[in-house]
């Protein structure tokens, strides 16, 4: 397998868990809303909400800053 | 494909992957039967609904969602247990981390199908997205269990990527599946600094997340008023309880994959000493946890409260509960408080005994308090049908399957934490040593007494 494939195959893998943290996120914005017209304890579900995406964004974060930094950091040529 | 000696000196690392024998695929055959056995269960349960299942009113939660607690509980032996020992800097958890963070990761899978199992129509579980209400525990459980099972996954993964770059470089097998998940990694001292870096944050963050579910999981129960449930120790309780089945869990794995994969230089008695001394504490710890819960209950002597309370202690339950106290308390007290008894035997029994017992904790937890419900109803009978005993039978094949599977991809020590400890440790060590000690002892002193030692 070429190494211009192998990247790509890696950048995909990498794109699933942003993919997770953005439909997390649009997941509880639609619930919050859901809570905002129903009247239903908008303010713990938007404090829950906040938490609990910031820490998929961090994970996600995480995965990209090894992806990249591995990537940038590694010999050239090899 | 033929097992390549390179003539590392950690080869017997590598050769579970390169090399399988007949029993592996015995036993393989024999776990995707009972796998198959129970999914064709499940199956059936879907076409006629849960009245396949031992569940009816009043017992409307049971063997499904006893195993699910009992699942993420296990879960804690891996990223929580390898995430203190690194943060604490045990040079002993080296050999140990990678098995522990495997478990969690292919439990938290099986442990999160559990309550889509415990549904009789699934597609039910689409109303959430829609319709979730997030102040509900449920949910937050939801939300919790999916970030843990994130989090140690990518915390299995980071110290994953120099062994897997090991693998792509020594040739042979799936040179391309380890070229994509190397990520690169060649070893400089740039990429090493980014992967520690990285570590050191999950490792930081996966703590609280893990405690974070365990205590969402019993705030599922304890924010109902029922009885025998509606208690605030609840969330602590029942994350004393998951670290303490991790623990065994961990020490079953590590005892059987010691003796399948001949890793005795690797996973010294040693280990296993303090592994044990660490299930020791946590025994006493539930004990401590477990007579507070129910002492308190009995101290009030609400006439609800004692209606669940009598059926644990000498009623329908009380054999199972007995059990519970024995598993949980008197037999790993008995072995691990004793030096004699304290050897690998002796450990494994005591772990067996006590997964069992946590397992028998999950149930005497859920059934008994539906079994008396508030309301002037008689008392629910709940018998598990074959369905339910398959699907967690199934369940464990699951588990073993996955664990066997990871082993014949990826190895099953870290070894490049191996490598570094030879490297590094005795120098760290020493190091540490002459910050704890008064006076100023010399560096080379120091090391030399550590070298000494080994």
């Amino acid at each position: 397998m070429k190494d211009r494939t192998i990247y790509i195959v890696q950048f995909i893998t990498l794109s699933f868990v942003w993919i997770l943290a953005v439909s997390i996120t649009w997941w509880f914005i639609h619930l919050v809303i859901v809570a905002s017209e129903l009247k239903d304890a908008q303010t713990a579900s938007i404090s829950i909400s906040i938490l609990a995406v910031t820490i998929f964004w961090i994970l996600a974060g995480v995965l990209s800053y090894v992806f990249f930094g591995l990537h940038r950091n590694a010999k050239a040529g090899a | 494909m033929a097992y390549q000696n390179l003539n590392d000196e950690d080869e017997v690392l590598f050769k579970p992957i390169y090399e399988t024998g007949r029993g592996f695929y015995v036993l393989v055959a024999i776990l995707v039967a009972i796998f198959l056995f129970g999914l064709g269960c499940y199956i059936r349960q879907l076409i006629l609904g849960l009245g396949v299942t031992g569940m009816d009113e009043p017992v409307t939660w049971a063997f499904y969602i006893v195993d699910f607690v009992f699942f993420i509980g296990i879960s804690h032996a891996g990223t929580l247990i390898s995430a203190i020992l690194r943060l604490s800097k045990a040079e002993w958890r080296r050999p140990i981390t990678r098995m522990a963070e495997v478990i969690t990761g292919i439990v938290l899978a099986i442990g999160g199908l559990h309550p889509i199992i415990d549904l009789g129509r699934p597609d039910r579980i689409l109303h959430l997205f829609e319709r979730g209400r997030l102040q509900s525990p449920l949910l937050w459980d939801v939300t919790s269990v999916t970030a843990y099972f994130t989090a140690s996954t990518i915390y299995l993964y980071l110290p994953l990527i120099p062994d897997i770059a090991l693998l792509r470089d020594r040739g042979g097998k799936l040179q391309n599946f380890y070229k994509i998940l190397a990520w690169g990694y060649q070893g400089t001292a740039k990429q090493k600094h980014t992967l520690e870096r990285a570590i050191s944050i999950l490792m930081v963050m996966v703590i609280p997340i893990a405690i974070s579910v365990h205590t969402i999981i019993a705030w599922i129960f304890s924010m109902t008023l029922q009885p025998g449930w509606h208690s605030t120790i609840f969330g602590p309780y029942f994350v004393v309880g998951a670290i303490y089945s991790g623990i065994a869990a961990l020490l079953i794995v590590m005892i059987v994959f010691r003796k399948a994969y001949h890793f005795e230089d690797y996973l010294k008695e040693i280990h296993f000493q303090y592994l044990g001394t660490l299930l020791l504490i946590m025994s006493l710890l539930w004990t401590y946890f477990t007579f507070a819960e129910y002492l308190t209950a009995f101290y009030g002597h609400e006439p609800e409260e004692m209606r669940v309370f009598l059926y644990k202690f000498t009623g329908g339950y009380a054999p199972f509960f007995w059990l519970m106290v024995f598993c949980n308390f008197l037999l790993p007290i008995i072995i691990l408080s004793n030096r004699k008894l304290k050897k690998l035997p002796g450990i494994l029994v005591a772990s067996i005994g006590v997964v069992i017992g946590m397992w028998l904790e999950r149930l005497i937890i859920v059934i008994p308090t539906l079994a008396n419900p508030r309301l002037p109803y008689p008392t629910g009978i709940y018998i598990p049908s074959v369905t339910e005993i398959s699907i967690f039978a199934a369940a464990l094949s699951a588990f073993a399957l996955g664990f066997m599977g990871f082993s014949k991809l990826f190895p099953l020590i870290s070894i490049w934490e191996i490598k570094e400890g030879r490297l590094q440790s005795v120098h760290e060590v020493s190091k540490r040593l002459r910050e704890y000690l008064p006076g100023h002892p010399e560096e080379k002193q120091v090391e030399a007494s550590v070298k000494a030692e080994i």
